[in-house]
């Protein structure tokens, strides 16, 4: 542990010096760089006042006349007028400490060759400089023929200050066709480097001119040392920093280039950083590490005391532990539960939400259905109006027994198709959760019944366009489901009726009924088109159908939903050309369920009722008058609920049939009111909405059953059978 | 008689050589004059006195240009300088041989005549017009031709003796022939670039 620590204490150490190394070198060479950015920025500024004014000289045709005519005299005299504000006059001169660094010191002009054109009397700044002349007419053959601007720096006095350097800005001067007239020469004192964040005091630069290092207050053997350093490092780069150990400490030393690019003689910014500070910086710095370091060490030192005490201590604590572990447990069982309980409760809320939904989504269907149809409808309701009127327009037609036979046979076909119609309805509104009590049915006699009602349409049909379809039915069970036999029988039609379509070529449908495990299991098999994965998963939707015109597509969805009803699954297994396989698998019938519709089977008429039928609409109260009459019942009837409520205060009756939707006072008032005055008497609802009221679940308090529209006779001697034996 | 050819500098253009001046681009540049070069015959010739009664002889400023740009005349003539131009000019000179400067004056202002008493060559510029440059070449001979643009000349009515014939095509750029002239008799002299 102590190791750990001591090791994590001397890396940081060494890590935290080697950064603050890196740190203060990276800083020390941001600040030097700033210091000759701001140098630089001075000539600039500098340069940019004279640029303009050298440019307007050099523009001057005075100027360039008179410095073709080689008239040096006029030469000056011109420029004076325009340099007189940029030189000093104060005639400061080099070696003076305080230059004024805004102006010009001198300005000179070259000839064509680079001689220096004397000034004579002309006011052209340090006019009493011997060595001025020689350094600048140097300057001036260094000068290449090409170059338009250059600067350069000269020294004029022997001293080893700064203020005896001169910057010096060499601007060209051509005539009209380009050709060098000569060299206009201005000289600036050089300044001090500015930076208010530097400590001045101990930051020292200065300015490198080869051979010789310019610097104030620096010793001659330092001067010596860095002088010889710099031109050392000048021979191989611009710019570059080097350790020097010099008398006043050591330092680290930065030059950079003032002038690359030019032939001049070489001139460095040099500055001087001492590394005093940073050394005593650093050594603090290294005890602050250290301190931590130590503090560290003691930190781990309490901690791993304190964890060894806690590990020791006695075992009896870890017993109590244990028992409180076991009461936790318990809790946590218990919170388990509660929340089971809570799951459970929410996903019974979702699958009623669920419920729900499914629900609004049919009867949003409902509307596109009722479209359909009234299609469908009107289409049943063409013959029944033509024989009826064929009928009653025709009494010839009426003696003809024979002939009134088969028309009413007709009639009744296209009644009971459009009763089909309307009934599609129900196979939508009638929820699958319904707790439907279902007889017991034979599902081989229904499959037997269902490929022999169809047999016109596989066999006829096929065979009228030169094709064979066969039907084989292969039975390896008999199995009974509790079930509707109709519905049952529509699925199976449906199906077999989707397999002749699937088999444009002809072909075989095989249908299968077995026993898997508690299940019937029904396979119908086709060798047909098939169908594409696509069209496999909307095949259940309502109104999808690939028949185009011919098709209602709701063959399918209804079946779908049959099959939903009784419990059982719908599997479909297709691919496109390999045909298609329906199996439908409906649980098998408990043996102790009693096959009901024996008993309602068996009802028969009953004894005669004094029965009240109630209906606005004057059809329907003859039909269901005529149906009870036939089974021998006495009727009176109604036309309005006002008027039934009255005849049943006055005569006594066994049994109300009523119309739901009626003008004035609805079938469900009626109802009540009838109630009230006798609580025991049945009372059959009629509607043309009865899946509806089942799916919205308001079926009327007051009403024993609800018999959908149009009723057959058969229904209505059964429930009448089902209400009298229940009573 | 003497005639011959003067083979000429090719023209210059100084459109473009000197854009780093280009402050008076706004002004529009009317080529450059034709290049030319005087002929004369340099020797000891008695001075005619009617000669400097004659009308002054002119360099006018028309299109920021001195027209002519080369103008021979003989010693003691005087010169006009009239402006043609809309903008002010300012005729000036800084040759040893004649130094002057006329100032600013427009159209309607009448400088001075300038009278050119020593021989040489006086290159004269307008000092608002960087680009406007002429010389006056004032010589102590009566015999001088100004060439036409393909540097054809022809000097008539000389004497007869030994003289020396000097063709003058720039400041720098002076060709000489001597040549011995006999009465009724023309010579061929040309003057090919050094």
């Amino acid at each position: 542990m102590m190791l750990v620590v001591l090791a994590v204490t001397t890396a940081t150490v060494y890590l935290a010096e080697k950064n603050r190394r890196t740190n203060h070198q990276r800083a020390l060479d941001a600040q030097f760089q700033n210091q000759v950015q701001s140098f630089l920025k001075i000539q600039e500024a500098r340069s940019e006042a004279i640029t303009e004014k050298c440019r307007a000289l050099a523009h001057s045709v005075r100027l360039r006349a008179a410095l073709e005519e080689r008239d040096v005299d006029d030469v000056y005299r011109n420029a004076v007028t325009e340099f007189g504000e940029v030189v000093d006059r104060t005639g400061a001169s080099p070696g003076d400490s305080t230059p004024d660094l805004g102006r010009a010191s001198f300005f000179r002009f070259l000839d064509a060759d680079g001689g220096v054109l004397p000034p004579a009397n002309y006011p052209a700044g340090l006019t009493g400089q011997p060595s001025l002349h020689e350094a600048l007419s140097t300057m001036g053959k260094v000068l290449r023929e090409d170059e338009e601007q250059a600067v350069g720096y000269i020294a004029l006095a022997r001293g080893n200050q700064p203020s005896a350097l001169r910057e010096v800005v060499l601007t060209r001067i051509r005539d009209r066709n380009g050709k060098n007239l000569g060299t206009l020469v201005v000289g600036f004192p050089i300044g001090h480097l500015q930076d208010s964040e530097i400590d001045r005091a101990s930051i020292k630069s200065g300015i490198w001119l080869s051979p010789r290092f310019y610097i104030e207050n620096l010793g001659a053997a330092d001067r010596r040392t860095v002088a010889e350093r710099v031109a050392l490092g000048s021979r191989e780069q611009a710019a570059g920093h080097f350790l020097a150990d010099l008398e006043s400490g050591p330092h680290l030393v930065y030059y950079k280039a003032l002038d690359p690019g030019t032939k001049f003689t070489p001139a460095y910014q040099v500055c001087l950083y001492p590394l005093a500070v940073s050394i005593r910086e650093e050594q603090a710095l290294r005890w602050k590490i250290i301190a931590f370091g130590l503090f560290v060490l003691s930190c781990g030192f309490v901690a791993s005391l304190f964890i060894a005490k806690r590990l020791s201590k006695p075992v009896e604590k870890i017993v109590a532990g244990s028992v409180e572990n076991l009461t936790r447990r318990k809790q946590a069982e218990t919170d388990l539960r509660e929340t089971n309980r809570e799951l459970a409760k929410a996903l019974s809320e979702l699958k009623a939400t669920q419920q729900q939904v499914i629900q609004q989504e049919r009867l949003s269907a409902i509307g596109q259905m009722a479209s359909g149809i009234a299609h469908d409808f009107n289409n049943t309701l063409t013959p029944i109006l033509g024989f009826t009127e064929l009928l009653l327009e025709n009494d010839a037609l009426l003696e003809d027994k024979a002939e009134t036979r088969r028309c009413l046979e007709m009639l009744r076909t296209s009644a009971k198709d459009a009763a089909s119609v309307v009934s599609r309805l129900r196979e939508f509104y009638r929820p699958a959760d319904t707790d439907e009590e279902f007889p017991i049915v034979d599902l081989a006699k229904i499959v037997q019944q269902a490929v022999s009602l169809t047999e016109p349409k596989w066999r006829a049909q096929t065979q009228a366009r030169g094709l064979t379809v066969e039907v084989a039915v292969e039975l390896k069970a008999s199995p009974f489901v509790a079930g509707e036999e109709s519905a049952l029988r529509e699925v199976l039609t449906n199906l077999i009726f989707n397999a002749v379509d699937a088999m444009p070529e002809g072909g075989r449908i095989a249908l299968e009924i077995s026993i898997e495990g508690d299940d019937a299991v029904i396979h119908v098999r086709d060798r047909g088109t098939g169908m594409s994965e696509s069209v496999r998963q909307r095949c259940l939707e309502p109104f999808f159908s690939t028949k185009g015109e011919l098709g209602t597509g709701l063959g399918l969805s209804m079946v779908h939903g049959i099959v939903e009803r009784h419990r059982g699954r719908l599997e479909i297994e297709s691919a496109a050309g390999q045909g298609t396989t329906f199996t439908i698998r409906i649980p098998l019938a408990e043996s102790s369920s009693v096959p009901a519709a024996a008993i309602s089977a068996q009802a028969g008429p009953a004894s005669s009722l004094k029965v009240l039928v109630v209906d606005d609409e004057p059809s329907v109260l003859e039909v269901v008058s005529a149906y009870l009459r036939c089974d021998g019942h006495v009727v009176a009837t109604a036309a309005s609920g006002r008027e039934a409520l009255e005849k049943f205060r006055r005569n006594h009756f066994d049994l109300v049939v009523l119309d739901r939707v009626m003008p004035e006072m609805s079938g469900d008032q009626t109802a009540r009111f009838i109630r009230q005055v006798n609580q025991d008497i049945p009372v059959i609802m009629l509607t043309g909405f009865g899946a509806l009221i089942e799916v919205t679940g308001s079926q009327p308090a007051a009403v024993d059953v609800v018999l959908g529209k149009p009723v057959t006779l058969a229904d209505l001697r059964q429930t009448i059978g089902k209400l009298l034996h229940a009573a | 008689m003497i005639e011959g050819t003067v083979q000429l500098p090719k023209p210059s253009f100084d459109r473009g050589v000197n854009q780093r001046y280009a402050a008076e681009s706004d002004i529009p540049l009317a080529p450059t004059n034709p290049p030319a070069a005087v002929v004369y015959l340099q020797g000891d010739f008695p001075v005619q006195p009617n000669q400097n009664s004659k009308a002054p002889a002119q360099i006018a400023q028309k299109n920021i240009a001195f027209a002519p740009d080369l103008l021979p005349i003989l010693v003691g003539a005087a010169v006009d300088f009239p402006n043609m131009d809309d903008t002010y000019h300012n005729v000036f000179s800084y040759s040893k041989t004649k130094r002057f400067d006329l100032g600013r004056y427009r159209k309607d202002e009448k400088p001075t005549t300038v009278v050119f008493d020593k021989p040489g060559a006086v290159t004269i510029h307008c000092e608002i017009h960087e680009r406007m440059r002429g010389t006056i070449l004032v010589l102590e001979t009566p015999y001088f031709k100004k060439t036409d643009t393909a540097g054809r000349y022809r000097l008539e009515h000389l004497p007869a003796g030994n003289y020396m014939l000097k063709a003058w095509v720039a400041g720098d750029d002076v060709r000489e022939r001597p040549v011995e002239l006999k009465a009724g008799m023309t010579l061929q002299v040309d003057f090919p670039a050094k």
